[in-house]
């Protein structure tokens, strides 16, 4: 009896995995196939052809993703280090618990409220959508992320690490900086990539701040364009030709993510 | 209850069998001279193979509590005590048997004289030396300290008796032979109380954790 | 709970009182060894609180320098909280408070005055736990050399460092990688950096928490021939649950229980003979 429930729990899992593995593989496969043959060169080196022509590619959105993608963690990654030192070496009162809610509560905020708020608050200012209103809303999904990510890394590093360092007469600042952050930088950068490779993919803070342009800019102030926008408008549209180039755009973006994933996996395992 | 614990009492029990072996020795060899009996100084000679091969079985088992059990504070003093004690013990021992030797050619002549004091002095040391080992057994260094007083009464009688002897041998040449063999007999008396008294002042270490012997501290 | 049996006789121990030992224990507390040397160290009524917890309870100590003494007794008995306050370690636990006075030659290091930065260089500290920098194996010694900028140029730190290996035997198993990662030593090898890191800033005092507590009986041995051959230099306060480890490396023992210093003396007397019951029946494992 305790045999056959055994056996049919260790079933239930296995099929769960299978059918988890399965609907991963099938994405895959089929960005992969579709994708694999709608790139090509021209895909990365040309602007895209007016409505109606065939042909053109997407090197403005490739460009302005990584334009966007670089300033959001610019902005980001120094902000949300610094908050996670103070959380997790000085967070003890009610303010650290404060703050660490709102952390958790901005990590569950849809991306398209951060949209939203961006636009009222950096958007209407401006009177126009600008590359640098999308990278602060990149940014503000990046924070949370980064901020738990790098708390739990330094919250990881033993006490006595620390108390070496400051037993050796050194000031808690340089404990801090040159000790702590360092034992922990693997798990900082490993979360610095995911957040990244999270960012490159988000669609809707994007169409409210840097909507999207047809044209190739590297000025900040203008309306930019980027990978996932142009994907979905290209996907929405009743063309053959650019439904092509959307899934050119996607098995780009996928394999980008996959290969920030993977790095981060070996990254990790590493040894020093 | 402590590992160690097993070990000393083994110890302990084996330092008592080995005490009261040899206070029968000394008890024997005595009588044998008191009541010239050549059969209970031949025992004694015998019993002391026991004696020696206990002194081996302490010696051993001490060694051992030292290496494996790492003993500290009381229970070390006790375990070097018991090894130094079992080594006075068996020289005791030796004295009693070579009491019971001397018996051997006394007894082939005639009595020198009726013993007056001499069995003053051999109570008196036996009793010393079984108090020491009570003292040892039982940790008391009261008992220890009173013993340690009583040699001197040993001392005393020795010089007595050494006196008279010497006083006889003066008068009577017949009586040298005799009067030498109960020389070494009150010699070894004295020895065998003076080893007692060594054995109070391992007790005292043993209970206050100070060596008196060699000093002019008072105990 | 605080001040009793400090002074209740201990059955036919106490006789002796009237011989050798001079007139002692004016304090409430312990019995001081004879002392020739200077005093290095010196705790006076010293009170530590944990909040609301009373973690130590009026300590008085003498340590004499180039001396190695050793802290027993049962896991949480306090002695790891002594030895932290003496680098005020314990700072940096929030809530914590001191009472009375710790003076590091003659000076009280809890003086509003001190700066816990420099008295944190005078008394270094081995932890239990090895503890190598993420750094390799020369930057860990160089980095307490350079916080305290005790080197005038490059050449002057390779010595110092080289010196500091040296004097922590580690410098033959390490010299063709010093630019190694410090990680990839043993722990043996790793604790004997920990020490030779400590020793480069020139302390005056080395506290060491249990520092062979996870190592294997050679590597401890090669870190208690260590430790003895640091008395020349230096003075070493060493916690230790091992107390074959306290007769093979001190000269003075201290027993704690409770957050009392119950006894301290001469390593040999705690061993031999201790003059309070409750040492003795803590190294004959009777209780704890």
């Amino acid at each position: 009896m305790r045999k056959l429930i055994d056996k049919i729990v260790f079933s239930i899992c296995s099929i769960s995995t299978a059918i988890v593995l399965a609907i991963l593989f099938i994405i895959i496969v089929y960005i992969l196939l579709n994708g694999i043959f709608s790139i090509n060169l021209a895909f990365f080196t040309s602007l895209p052809k007016p409505v109606g022509e065939e042909g053109g590619g997407m090197a403005n959105a490739i460009v302005g993703s990584a334009i966007m993608v670089f300033i959001a963690s610019l902005i980001s990654i120094p902000i949300s280090i610094g908050a996670a030192i103070y959380l997790a070496e000085f967070g003890k009162g009610y303010l650290a618990t404060s703050v660490r809610f709102l952390v958790d509560v901005l990590a569950g905020v849809p991306s398209i409220v951060i949209g939203i708020f961006i636009y009222t608050l950096v958007v209407l200012p401006m009177k126009r959508f600008s590359a640098i209103a999308g990278a602060l809303a990149l940014a503000m999904i990046m924070i949370p992320t980064i901020v738990r990510a790098t708390e739990e890394a330094i919250r990881l590093v033993p006490q006595t690490l620390r108390e070496a360092g400051l037993a050796l007469g050194a000031p808690y600042w340089r404990v801090t900086l040159e000790i702590v952050l360092v034992s922990a930088r693997k798990a900082i950068i490993s979360g610095v990539l995911l957040s990244i490779a999270r960012i490159a993919g988000e669609t809707a803070p994007l169409l409210f701040t840097a909507l999207g342009n047809r044209f190739f800019v590297t000025v900040l102030d203008r309306p930019m364009s980027s990978l996932p926008v142009q994907i979905y408008s290209y996907a929405v549209s009743p063309y053959e030709d650019w439904h092509r180039q959307a899934w050119a755009a996607t098995f780009l973006l996928v394999m980008f993510i996959l290969v920030v994933n993977m790095s981060v996996r070996l990254f990790t395992r590493a040894k020093d | 209850m402590r590992i160690i614990e097993s070990d000393l009492n083994k110890l302990r029990e084996k330092i008592t069998l080995m005490g009261q072996l040899t206070e029968n020795a000394i008890e024997h060899s005595t009588k044998a001279l008191f009541e010239r009996d050549s059969e209970l100084s031949e025992a004694t000679i015998k019993e002391d193979d026991k004696i020696d091969k206990l002194e081996n079985e302490i010696d051993k088992l001490a060694t051992d509590i030292m290496v494996l059990r790492q003993p500290a504070a009381g229970d070390l003093r006790f375990t070097v005590t018991c090894l130094h004690t079992a080594g006075i013990i068996e020289r005791i021992a030796d004295h009693a048997v070579n009491i019971a030797k001397h018996v051997r050619v006394l007894n082939s002549e005639p009595p020198l004289k009726p013993y007056v004091d001499l069995p003053k002095m051999a109570l008196l040391t036996k009793e010393m030396f079984h108090d020491a080992l009570e003292a040892l057994i039982k940790a008391e260094v009261d008992l220890a300290r009173q013993t340690i007083r009583k040699d001197d009464q040993v001392d005393e009688l020795f010089h007595l008796i050494y006196d008279e002897l010497l006083d006889i041998m003066q008068k009577r040449p017949d009586s040298i032979k005799r009067g030498s063999e109960l020389l070494f007999v009150i010699k070894h008396l004295e020895r065998m109380a003076d080893y007692a008294t060594n054995i109070c002042e391992m007790v005292i270490y043993m209970t206050e954790g100070r060596i008196i012997k060699h000093t002019e501290e008072a105990f | 709970m605080l001040t009793v049996n400090k002074s209740k006789p201990v059955d036919k121990m106490e006789n002796k009182e009237t011989q050798t030992e001079p007139k002692k224990t004016e304090l409430k507390t312990n019995i001081d060894p004879e002392i020739s040397s200077n005093i290095q160290m010196e705790a006076q009524n010293l009170d530590f609180f944990y909040g609301e917890k009373h973690a130590l309870h009026g300590i008085n100590m003498k340590i004499p320098e180039k001396s190695i003494t050793a802290f027993i007794g049962p896991s949480g008995c306090g002695k790891s909280t002594f030895l932290r306050t003496i680098n005020r370690m314990n700072d940096i636990i929030a809530g914590t408070r001191i009472k009375g006075k710790l003076l590091l030659d003659g000076q009280d290091i809890y003086a509003p005055s001190v700066d816990v930065v420099d008295l944190r260089r005078r008394v270094g500290m081995v932890f239990q736990k090895s503890t190598p920098f993420p750094k390799s194996i020369f930057e860990n010694v160089a980095y307490g050399i350079k916080i305290n900028q005790l080197a005038k140029s490059r050449g002057e730190l390779q010595t110092m460092v080289e010196q500091a290996l040296t004097q922590a035997a580690l410098w033959n198993e390490v010299k063709d990688r010093l630019n190694d990662s410090a990680l990839a030593l043993s722990g043996g090898q790793q604790q004997r950096l920990c020490i030779a890191r400590t020793i480069a800033v020139s302390p005056e005092v080395i506290l060491m928490d249990e520092p062979c507590s996870a190592l294997d009986p050679i590597a401890t041995e090669k870190i208690e021939e260590l430790i003895v051959e640091l008395r020349e230099n230096y003075t070493v306060i060493i916690v230790t649950h091992n107390m074959q480890q306290a007769t093979r490396v001190s000269d003075y023992t201290a027993f704690f229980l409770l957050g009392e210093l119950i006894e301290f003396d001469e390593t040999e007397k705690i061993f031999t003979s201790p003059r309070e019951k409750k040492t003795e029946d803590y190294i004959t494992g009777r209780f704890g």
